[in-house]
């Protein structure tokens, strides 16, 4: 990744950060858009599972630091779906643009559902509608925007392949 | 070399991986003395203008639901208020409608009224019940109050009824104390005073006072006995040497109807009794407490008499210049009549000539 590159991916992740502390208030509603999942996810496809792996876990305890009943979970969550897609990307070099929302929808859904059952912030006859009804739609909403994103920022973030070190 | 050197970014990257992984969990176990100082420390250094931002959304979004909130309250509050009073007022008719069941007991209707707005003139009222409950034509429509109008033309779920204000409109009256009989027809003038009543073919020597309760006498069998029409507000000065003639306020405006009763004919064969007579009562008697109560509405009250009165008597001088222009008494040639005729020679209830009352079957 030259370093032009690299700044133009960085400016995306700040801005996808940003969005997910500006915009997702803003919208609510009880399946919201994680655009801090997008930023992690879109920026772990760019580098290699390791530097994924971190890049996940420094978002997670960010994330952590602003929850007062755990610290850790999202940690923890993030550093698997990063590198999980990473290592992912690495193998299957996917470049569909409806493979990238499949893509998106699976790892933010992973992540809520390492998340809830680490956490055990949900209580326990929430689980299961959690896990299977509000995730699943936050993560469809969070691929659709991802799409739209990934449409629209094409040519921010060029041909990924030249992007991908791999 | 190749092979070497991917080996060993494998190695690192699962390297990384479980250093993160093993982290995470430390963080998971971390006590809480230890942990709230490094979120502490990671919320007002790297985060703090993230959550200054996420605190500025949360305020708009604050504000926004809140406006939104506070303009459904503000509607809310808007039409409740508008609603009130007409509520208010559609529920003391209620009732005292229901009060008027009660007196009559049998033999009658509650309907709502409507006007047919824009179809047809301001003397009309559609009722919502026709001859499937046993309303026909010529039916008394009757209110708490007093008398509304009479059915003119019957459907099977829907009536017509003209009220006292329709130019046809003719019902015979007499005062609550009997003293006086006449015939009580629409004011038919233009102006406010047009939503008046006259009592006309008062014999001369029956004098009625301002506010005494003109009822329907009963004859005709068309309307029932003692169905309140209006109270007198004063004599309206005519050319008629042998009768009176009396302006009076109606008892009901048709306008802000919303629920009548039809008085089916089994009712108007048993008459009313005193429904109307002893119910005005009770009101004047209330009346009369709460204006006693209230000095302030009184001195109103009278004042407004004074300077009716005065109006009234301007409006009389007037009329008296004016017929001391013409000659006094009939016109040469005329005999004018010898006296007011009997009060057993009662006109009866009269619409226009194109309506025919119903046969009276007795």
């Amino acid at each position: 990744m030259n370093p032009f590159t690299a700044l133009r991916a960085l400016a995306v992740f700040v801005l996808l950060v940003a969005a997910h502390f500006s915009l997702r208030p803003l919208l609510g509603g009880p399946a919201p858009i994680d655009f801090l999942c997008l930023a992690v996810l879109f920026a772990a496809v760019r580098v290699r599972p390791g530097m994924a792996a971190v890049i996940g876990f420094l978002s997670g305890l960010c994330l952590d630091s602003l929850s007062l009943s755990s610290f850790g979970p999202a940690a923890l969550a993030f550093t698997a779906v990063a590198f999980g897609a990473s290592w992912l990307k690495a193998v299957f070099f996917a470049e569909n643009v409806a493979l990238t929302a499949l893509f998106v929808f699976f790892g933010k859904w992973s992540y809520d559902v390492v998340y809830v059952l680490i956490s055990g912030g949900v209580p326990d006859g929430q689980v299961l509608v959690q896990v299977l009804l509000w995730s699943p739609l936050s993560a469809a909403l969070t691929a659709t925007v991802g799409l739209v994103l990934l449409v629209l920022a094409r040519p921010i973030f060029g041909q990924r392949r030249s992007m991908n070190r791999r | 070399m190749a092979s070497r050197n991917t080996r060993g970014s494998n190695r690192l990257d699962t390297g990384l991986l479980l250093v993160c992984c093993v982290l995470s969990v430390v963080a998971l176990v971390l006590p809480d003395r230890l942990r709230e100082p490094i979120a502490t420390t990671v919320r007002r250094t790297v985060l703090a203008p993230l959550v200054t931002l996420q605190e500025r959304a949360e305020m708009v979004r604050a504000t926004i639901v809140s406006r939104n909130d506070e303009l459904a309250v503000r509607g809310v509050a808007a039409s409740r208020a508008v609603a009130a009073p007409a509520l208010q007022d559609e529920n003391d008719a209620l009732r005292r409608l229901l009060g008027l069941a009660g007196r009559l007991r049998d033999g009658f209707v509650v309907a709502e009224a409507f006007h047919p707005a824009g179809l047809t003139d301001d003397f009309t009222l559609n009722v919502a019940a026709g001859s499937n409950v046993g309303v026909r034509r010529f039916t008394p429509v009757v209110t708490a109050e007093g008398l509304v109008g009479i059915v003119e033309s019957v459907d099977a779920a829907m009536s017509v009824a003209i009220t006292w204000a329709h130019p046809d409109f003719r019902v015979s009256a007499m005062s609550e104390d009997e003293a006086a009989v006449g015939i009580v027809q629409p004011h038919l003038v233009s102006g406010p005073e047009r939503y008046l009543l006259e009592l006309r073919g008062v014999p001369f020597r029956a004098s009625l006072d301002s506010g005494t309760l003109v009822v329907s006498s009963g004859l005709g069998a068309t309307f029932p006995r003692s169905v309140a029409i209006g109270t007198v507000i004063s004599e309206i000065p005519t050319t008629e040497r042998w009768a009176r003639t009396y302006l009076l306020k109606p008892s009901v405006y048709p306008s802000a109807l919303s629920a009548v009763v039809l008085l089916l004919p089994s009712r108007v064969e048993a008459g009313v009794a005193s429904a109307w007579t002893d119910a005005s009562a009770a009101d004047s008697a209330a009346r009369a407490i709460v204006a006693a109560s209230d000095s302030a509405a009184r001195q109103a009250a009278l004042a407004e008499l004074s300077a009716r009165r005065a109006a009234l008597e301007a409006a009389a001088d007037s009329a008296r210049a004016d017929s001391m222009l013409t000659p006094l008494g009939p016109p040469p040639g005329v005999r004018a009549p010898s006296g007011a005729p009997p009060i057993s020679r009662v006109p009866p209830d009269t619409l226009s000539p194109r309506i025919v009352p119903p046969p009276v079957q007795r």
